[in-house]
């Protein structure tokens, strides 16, 4: 068998009593056997050989590998001398990376060695596996570069849940008493401290939103079915984004009309955004002629829309393109910024199913890009749905209340039952409190082909019209809102025939 | 001239009960909601009272009610207000952004769910909204409100 140039070592354990290893590794240490199996490590006890850091003894327990998987700790190109037992010796450089459990905790560690000390009659042999070991160097990197940045989130995420109660339970008393202090009449001396100390409070409310956010990203991953029209997000949104700008900034937008909705919520879009903009005006804080773009244009596949904020600051180096999503990674100075913000917007456009990206020349102003996919429902035809109407007839204040909320916030414009006539594209929402509803329902639906009838609570009752949905039990948000984003998707995958 | 309902419902005062495990948030409130011409704090219960008898005697229109006190099942004790004191809106607040939060606290019969980071007036807005008969959700797809 061919000897792998590269020794990998997995401990699935904190105390690496048992590891896995390859056959190189096993080589390495004289073990025989081809690896792969685990087995009780030979580095929890070591006893045909002793490992030197730097000419010093150095004891099991303190070995890189051990403290990896114990404490979490990363090395990276420790030398080791392994003085065997007969005399010999040979030198290892080796990479440890810790693994960490879905709550944050050291689980164990992942470590490559390299054996710097081959005898030169395996000289050729070595240069023959040189490219191997290039390309396998090559992939640890990339894999240790992953694992750092998954790490990280990991991190965050347990940093930010287990951080997200405390902060708000005290940043909600220090909000509340810095809001009643600012309504008092008091001297300007006390004003400035109260000032200072909201702008500290700010930042920490700040760095909270960016933390949770972060978590939000590790919990879910997933998109939760939120829908945007560009054109309709940016009425609400432009004057809080020309706002983020200095004084100065110039702010110019192009959105055209005819774009899809996209697959993300408002409010998600609007911090992603918001950070964008901001981000491009601090870095043109000192520039006479500064000007920032926001643009969105479909992907060339069609898939997505991408929103792209564009300056003519000062640009980016290579080290801040490659690191500017990374989070706590900031150019800026420490009070104005979390070193959150871009790592939150590059985790909101995966959340949605999409991607952040920069372009820039140095010199020349930086391109940050925010791709999101097109929602699912305009995904078939691409023609944009329309706001719609909603009729809700049930039985219940808080019922209803709770319906009309959710449906204003999924987009639908509420409407009376005496209006059903003039609706030309819309929902009934019933659950057939009374018994002339199952007739209004069904001739509401067959007045128009855009017209859908929800019914709640009635979930063995046939209705026998394909546009007559049953939503299940009322309390049930997640399936009522499904069943609305069903009648959505319906709406628009809807053929000409239809019509 | 005579006051529509409507206007008769906005003039009107919101009485709140704070259930809330933390001295330094519940007279924090007390204090900022004193400044409310139209909210009265009427007191603040903790995991040590029978939250539902206490309830019952003072009455409010709105109880703000921590979903993580101690011994305390937040989304079962919204239920049984449902149950026994139904004229009672519960507004549920939280410091975690979870959805499973937000579905449940609506699925028990909560008439708000607000996350602690909310802006203050947020937060006394959604008393008062959910006072007058609205459903006040901030989705916990939105943990930044």
């Amino acid at each position: 068998m061919e000897v792998a140039p590269v020794g990998v070592w997995i401990s699935r354990d904190t105390s690496c009593e048992r590891v896995e290893s390859n056959a190189e590794a096993r080589r390495q240490l004289r073990l025989g056997g081809e690896g792969g199996a685990t087995e009780r490590s030979v580095w929890h006890r070591p006893s045909h050989f002793k490992v030197f850091i730097d000419g010093e003894l150095v004891a099991a327990h303190d070995l890189p590998l051990q403290q990896a998987a114990r404490e979490g700790r990363t090395f990276r190109d420790v030398e080791l001398e392994i003085r065997f037992e007969d005399g010999s010796h040979s030198r290892l450089r080796m990479n440890c990376v810790p693994v960490f459990d879905s709550s944050g905790r050291p689980a164990g560690m992942v470590a490559s060695s390299v054996d710097m000390s081959r005898p030169e009659d395996e000289e050729p042999v070595a240069e023959e596996h040189g490219a191997e070991l290039a390309r396998r160097t090559s992939e640890l990197r990339e894999t240790y570069d992953r694992v750092r940045d998954f790490e990280r989130l990991a991190l965050t995420g347990t940093i930010a849940s287990g951080l997200g109660h405390d902060l708000g339970n005290l940043l909600l008393p220090l909000r509340l008493r810095l809001d009643a202090l600012r309504r008092m009449t008091l001297p300007s001396e006390a004003k400035a401290d109260i000032a200072a100390i909201e702008t500290a409070v700010n930042y920490l409310q700040q760095l909270s939103a960016g933390l949770r956010w972060l978590a939000a990203d590790a919990g879910t991953g997933t998109d939760s079915g939120s829908r945007t029209r560009l054109r309709g997000w940016l009425k609400g949104a432009e004057r809080t984004l020309r706002d983020t700008l200095p004084s100065g900034v110039a702010f110019s937008v192009d959105v055209p009309a005819g774009l899809p909705a996209v697959r993300i919520s408002q409010v998600a879009l609007t911090h992603a955004i918001t950070n964008l903009v901001q981000n491009a005006g601090q870095a043109l804080r000192s520039q006479p002629d500064g000007h920032v773009h926001l643009s969105a244009a479909r992907t060339a596949d069609g898939s997505g829309v991408r929103l792209s904020v564009r300056d003519n600051g000062p640009g980016l180096d290579e080290e801040g393109m490659d690191r500017c999503f990374e989070p706590f990674f900031t150019t800026k100075k420490r009070q104005i910024s979390t070193g959150l913000g871009l790592a939150v917007v590059r985790s909101l456009a995966r959340r949605a199913g999409g991607d952040a990206a920069v372009t820039s020349a140095s010199g020349d102003g930086a391109t940050f890009t925010f791709t999101v996919p097109v929602a699912r429902s305009e995904m078939d035809t691409g023609v944009p749905v329309t706001e719609s109407q909603a009729i809700i007839t049930v039985k219940g204040e808080r019922r209803l209340a709770l319906l009309r909320t959710i449906l204003t916030h999924d987009g639908f414009e509420i409407a009376a039952a005496e209006d059903a006539a003039d609706i030309a594209k819309g929902v009934w929402i019933s659950d057939l409190t009374a018994p002339a509803d199952q007739d209004s329902l069904r001739s509401f639906v067959e007045k128009g082909s855009q017209r859908w009838a929800l019914v709640i609570g009635h979930p063995d009752q046939a209705f026998h019209h394909p546009r007559i949905i049953q939503a299940g039990a009322f309390d049930d948000i997640p399936a009522l809102r499904a069943a609305l984003e069903h009648v959505v998707q319906a709406e628009s995958a809807r053929t000409d025939a239809d019509v | 001239m005579r006051m529509s309902e409507e206007q008769k419902a906005l003039q009107r005062t919101a009485a709140v009960v704070v259930v809330d495990d933390n001295p330094l948030v519940v007279e924090a409130l007390r204090r900022r909601i004193a400044l409310e011409s139209d909210l009265t704090m009427l007191g603040a219960l903790n995991e040590r009272d029978d939250i539902i008898t206490r309830v019952a005697e003072l009455r409010p229109d709105v109880v703000l009610l921590d979903i993580d006190i101690p011994g305390v099942d937040g989304f079962e004790l919204v239920r049984q207000l449902g149950r026994e004191q139904p004229g009672v809106r519960v507004v549920m607040f939280t410091g975690h952004a979870r959805k499973d939060y937000f579905e449940q606290a609506l699925a028990s019969g909560a008439w708000g769910f607000v996350l602690k980071s909310a802006p203050t007036q947020y937060l006394l807005d959604a008393v008062r909204r959910v006072s007058r008969g609205e459903v006040v959700i901030t989705d916990a797809d939105d943990p930044d409100r």
